[in-house]
């Protein structure tokens, strides 16, 4: 890669901005649901990733101006949202479900059998 | 022309406001559970990011309102105005006490943008999709540009 190809692909880069998404997490019986607000984005642009204790969300939208139109004002940059959780030992990392719709990324981690309570009777 | 003010690409309160939410979150010291009581360096509340676009027949305004039912968004257009605004709810099917983490805004919010000429609001189209509202504004006749042949004697 030649210098001047580097330089243009660090312009490009720096274009786009690293956001944190905001999340709301709730517990349910038996998972645990993340929500993310990452709007505007295509399905195929965002990845929800597993790798040992690490979940890794990540989303990336370019800012397009629809054509035969100029910007007049421009706030919704092009974004790059990334977050990265850690799972606790009682979420089944193969039974993890996402869900995209009106710009809120869930992702739906089930708790593993073994993991839920249990009632003990006591005799 | 346009009265609308283009927002620097850097605001260094904002990258300010996100190293202060960044090092909260590594303390895991914000009152996540809390979100009325968490307040930033500056408190802003939420608005809508905006973006205008201007053509020669239509203006299009687009508005992240990520999490929104399409009855939670209110439009409403008066001359060259156009004033978004709703409420940000939870999930009413879900429980509050179930909650353990609370970031996202949750309230009502107002947002004013002012177009740089008028346009026709009964023609006006909007659209809701993957929690961006798309606004299709035509132009009123009189605003737009006009083409006229000067005869040179």
């Amino acid at each position: 890669m030649t210098l001047k190809n580097i330089m243009k692909k660090n312009k490009e880069d720096s274009y786009v901005q690293e956001v944190t998404p905001v999340v709301n997490i709730r517990d349910e019986e038996n998972a645990v649901v993340l929500e993310a607000e990452m709007p505007g984005l295509l399905e195929e642009n965002i990845s929800v990733e597993v790798q040992g204790d690490e979940l890794f969300i990540s989303g990336k939208r370019l800012n397009e101006i629809p054509k035969g139109y100029s910007s007049l004002y421009q706030e919704r940059i092009p974004i790059e949202y990334k977050r990265t959780f850690t799972l606790g030992s009682d979420i089944d990392r193969g039974n993890i479900e996402a869900h995209y719709e009106n710009g809120i990324l869930a992702v739906k981690l089930k708790r593993s059998e073994d993991a839920q309570p249990r009632k003990i009777k006591v005799l | 022309m346009a009265i609308i003010k283009r927002k620097d690409y850097y605001d260094p309160f904002s990258e300010l406001e996100r190293l202060h939410d960044e090092v909260n979150r590594l303390f895991d010291f914000s009152l996540g559970r809390f979100p009325e009581r968490n307040i930033g360096l500056l408190e802003r509340g939420w608005a809508p990011a905006v973006d205008v676009y201007d053509s020669k027949d239509n203006v299009i305004v687009k508005a992240d309102l990520p999490g929104l039912a399409k009855d939670e968004i209110d439009v409403t257009i008066e001359g060259n105005t156009v004033v978004i605004k709703g409420e940000k709810k939870h999930d009413s099917k879900v429980k509050e006490e179930n909650y353990v983490r609370t970031e996202r805004f949750r309230g009502v919010f107002h947002r004013t943008i002012t177009l740089p000429n008028g346009v026709d609001s009964s023609k006006a189209k909007a659209e809701y999709k993957n929690g961006t509202l798309e606004l299709t504004l035509p132009k009123k006749e009189e605003a737009k540009p006009k083409q006229i042949s000067v005869e040179i004697k």
